[in-house]
């Protein structure tokens, strides 16, 4: 009887195995059909923008490091001046506002910014010269500006 | 390593062979191996084009061999990994002292029963856990060395590994097994084989279920300093939970592990044959630069594959092969990275960067062969191939936390194509002296000029025993879709790519006497049109921007694309020795191959060993005493594959590697059916040759570079129960 019992096992297990690895075999093909390629290009990234108003002719001359408390950033303002990209996303951070907005917030304000200068590298040179002529001048500047004084890191 | 047996010589001269070859003298037909990928039908090795290496089931059990990789490795001439590392992975594979960096496996065509499974997308083929292939269905594999793309097209460059599964004869019945590498995976299997007949004529089948886990090891990488962020200004993020502190480095417990579930099975009825795998392998990525030991980085990888043969003698002199297949594989890698300079978007402290990655191809060959005198004198193989493709890719990231996608998609590309491939072989045996065959093959892919691969080989058997072989061959590889069409980040799409090539020219001698065989080759290898990345100049990239590949020029913006660069100047020799005293079960043997590669630049090439090879020993105790086998593998010092371009303090090396196994397997007396297999490994160096973790260039902070680990012991048990 135990004989037979295992000779039926036996012969049964293949079948088993053999189903098994037809239902996994055949899951795993229809899986493969699955995948999306299909490029999402409808997204808008959510950015934040700060109310940039105008400049006052004290401002200005505030940011470019030539009165007030910002005096000692001719230099950084120079360099900045000096490197195309730095010129642009500069700029474009005035005129969006992005000083304006909390510390967390400025660099994704400022990343259209960075498109719009052509920058796809964060270890571009121009962000190192952004970085350092708006670290220096944000905070002096504040008051005349409307900045809120904030630097990321700050 | 043994000469192939008496029924498995018999079966595949009789299935593959022409009548005079069965009518050699049998007792010589014992003593030789014989393969069927290097001329599509059997041959004795020592005759065949290229350096062959038969590796049986028999040994990968007796040696305690889990992987394709590891079998080339512990066995087989002139080819070799980069060595072991804890996930497994052992990082593409080489031969002859050339081994590229970036290599997935692409410059080896892989089939499983004459089946090729690379796949075009990146034209990888996987030889560790991924392959998906039940090693206890294995009947052998065919390693065979030197250019191979006269019958098989692109990616044959290196050589052709073909992977032959056992008859419903030799798997018969139902066999159960469960093993495990001690504290670090399970892996069970049950696999059968039977005949039956069906709608009244025979018929067999054998199939495997393989289901593979692996759970660790933990291990320790060194600290790499990221330093200050760009953007936020504080300390690199480098989880996405813990605080931010610019160091990526520390225990690796959690992402290190792996699944691999699959399923193989073959058909056979009369000139039928249906071979169909599904595999699916999902991993950690501990390496990745993304955050650090995060368990959702991860790669899954999934392929299944149908192939349908009708094979059948028209004539004594005719025989057709009508081949149909169809093909389907994508990989999925999903990493998390909390780096702000790398997740800038709003309201996303952590961005899920996910690359998807599919190709799917189908195709049809015709095969004929005609033996012009019917005694296999004269054999006129050729064959045509057609296939359709289709690959494409994306890359999506998305808000870790919410799931929702923060920027559109990129590096997007969809393409098919139709390809075609055209080939001729013709052997002549006109003395039992002297073998002739020489043929050619003509590839056409779209996205290049037509390639021709010759090859021509002559043999001489000048004495009792012993064999003189010249070959010459030539191979390419298509470059990838992903090399030809992927535009990511910096990176361009090149204007137009070449296949890369490769000429050899090899000469061997081989010597048999009863169970003993030396064999020594040496071969001269040129590899030219390479692909690898390279730089656009300033004047290049105008270029691309009035070509309207490229928007833009940034600032102070390197931007690259692959290209045909330099050559390779390749050159040495292998000596290979198995022996045995018969009657005592005692077997040995021990492979050498020594090779310069020297590129076109004059730097030394990254990854390739200039020595190489393995030796091993086994004993068959008498009775029901166990069988014991111990082999080593041993590699020379490395260049790591970042070496040159890293801007390194040193230029790292990976350490020589000597890796060691033992293995003890026999049969549970009290329990009839039940066998067993223990055993153990030992790695002496701790590294293998390549760079990890988000520091693939030297920094101010970070001066040496970080190299995949191994862990260096390894125990396993296994036991297979035969219903």
């Amino acid at each position: 009887m135990s004989v037979s019992r295992q000779s039926s096992w036996s012969s049964r297990i293949p079948r088993l195995c053999g189903i098994a690895a037809g239902v996994i075999g055949l899951g795993v093909m229809s899986q493969a059909g699955c995948v999306d390629l299909e490029p999402t290009t409808d997204i808008q990234e959510e950015l934040p923008e700060g109310d940039a108003g105008g400049l006052s002719d004290e401002c200005t001359a505030c940011i470019q490091g030539e009165s007030g408390n910002s005096l000692d950033c001719r230099d950084e303002f120079e360099a900045c001046d000096a490197n195309s990209a730095c010129k642009i996303i500069a700029q474009c951070s005035l005129d969006r506002g992005c000083f304006n907005v909390p510390a967390a917030q400025q660099i994704n304000c400022g990343i259209p910014c960075g498109y719009e200068a052509g920058i796809t590298s964060l270890t571009d040179p121009s962000i190192a010269l952004v970085s350092e002529w708006t670290n220096c001048i944000v905070p002096p500047c504040a008051e005349v500006c409307g900045f809120n004084g904030e630097v990321p890191g700050g | 390593m043994r000469a192939a047996s008496f029924g498995c010589v018999l079966a595949m001269l009789t299935a593959f062979a022409w009548p005079a070859a069965a009518q050699e003298d049998l007792d010589t037909l014992l003593d030789q191996t014989v393969v069927t990928a290097a001329s599509k039908s059997a041959e004795v090795s020592a005759t065949a084009p290229g350096t062959s290496t038969v590796i049986t089931g028999q040994d990968l059990k007796r040696f305690g061999l889990h992987t394709l990789a590891e079998a080339v490795d512990f066995l087989s001439l002139g080819a070799a990994t980069s060595g072991r590392d804890v996930t497994g992975d052992k990082g593409g594979l080489g031969a002859r002292g050339v081994q590229l960096a970036g290599d997935e496996g692409n410059h080896f065509l892989l089939l499983v029963n004459g089946h090729s499974v690379n796949e075009p997308l990146a034209g990888s083929a996987r030889f560790d856990r991924a392959a998906g292939i039940p090693l206890e269905m294995v009947d052998r594999i065919e390693v065979v060395l030197g250019p191979g793309s006269v019958l098989y097209g692109s990616n044959a460059m290196l050589g052709v590994i073909n992977v032959v599964t056992k008859s419903a004869k030799d798997f018969a019945g139902t066999r159960l097994v469960l093993e495990s590498e001690l504290l670090t995976s399970v892996r069970g299997m049950a696999g059968a084989g039977y005949r039956f007949d069906l709608l009244g004529k025979p018929a067999e089948l054998t199939l495997g279920l393989e289901y593979y886990r692996r759970f660790g090891p933990k291990f320790d990488l060194d600290d790499q300093d990221l330093g200050i962020d760009p953007l936020s200004f504080q300390p690199t993020r480098t989880t996405a939970d813990g605080p931010a502190t610019g160091i990526w480095g520390g225990r690796i417990s959690d992402d290190s592990f792996a699944e691999a579930p699959s399923a193989l099975l073959n058909f056979r009825q009369g000139d039928l044959r249906v071979s169909a795998q599904a595999s699916l392998y999902r991993a950690g990525l501990p390496y990745a630069a993304a955050d650090f030991d995060d368990p959702d980085n991860e790669q899954l990888s999934r392929q299944a594959w149908l192939d349908v043969s009708y094979q059948t003698l028209v004539s004594p002199a005719v025989e057709l092969t009508l081949r149909g297949y169809g093909d389907t594989h994508d990989t999925t890698s999903q990493l998390d990275v909390s780096r702000e300079g790398l997740c800038f978007y709003l309201g996303a402290e952590t961005c899920r960067v996910t690359t998807v990655g599919a190709s799917r191809w189908a195709g049809a060959e015709f095969r004929a062969a005609l033996d012009w005198f019917e005694d296999g004198t004269a054999v006129t193989l050729v064959g045509f191939d057609g296939q359709y493709r289709y690959a494409g890719t994306k890359r999506d990231t998305e808000d870790e936390a919410t799931g929702r996608l923060v920027t559109n998609s990129t590096g997007a590309f969809k393409r098919n194509d139709f390809v075609f491939g055209a080939y001729a072989q013709q052997s002549f045996n006109p003395t039992r002296w002297l073998g002739l065959n020489a043929g050619a093959r003509i590839d056409k892919d779209p996205r290049f000029p037509a390639v021709v691969s010759p090859r021509a080989a002559v043999s001489f058997v000048p004495w009792e025993g012993g064999t003189l072989k010249f070959t010459y061959a030539e191979a390419y590889r298509a470059p990838s879709y992903s090399e030809t069409e992927l535009t990511v980040g910096e990176r361009l799409a090149p204007v137009s790519l070449d296949p890369e090539r490769v000429r050899s020219f090899e000469g061997s001698i081989e010597q048999r006497a009863g169970m003993h065989r030396v064999r020594s080759v040496v071969f001269v290898t040129r590899w030219r049109e390479l692909v690898d990345v390279r730089q656009l100049s300033d004047a290049e990239a105008q270029r691309a921007v009035a070509d309207g590949r490229l928007a833009f020029i940034a600032p102070q913006t390197e931007y690259e694309e692959f290209r045909n660069v330099d050559g390779i100047d390749n050159y040495g020799a292998s000596l290979g020795y198995d022996g045995g005293l018969s009657d005592t079960g005692l077997l040995w043997g021990i492979n050498l191959t020594s090779a310069i590669a020297e590129p076109d630049s004059g730097e030394e090439l990254a990854l390739a060993p200039h020595y190489f090879g393995n030796a091993r020993v086994a004993y068959d105790l008498p009775d029901d005493l166990p069988q014991v086998a111990l082999g080593a593998f041993f590699l020379s010092q490395r260049l790591a594959d970042r070496g040159l371009t890293g801007g390194w303090a040193e230029r790292p090396y990976a350490p020589r590697q000597l890796e060691l196994r033992a293995t003890v397997s026999g049969d549970v007396p009290p329990v009839s059916g039940l066998s067993y297999r223990v055993g153990a490994d030992y790695s002496v160096a701790k590294e293998t040759p390549f760079v990890v973790g988000p520091i693939q260039a030297a920094t101010p902070e970070q001066r040496t570079p970080a190299l995949a680990q191994t862990d260096r012991f390894r125990a396993f048990i296994g036991l297979e129960y035969k219903l």
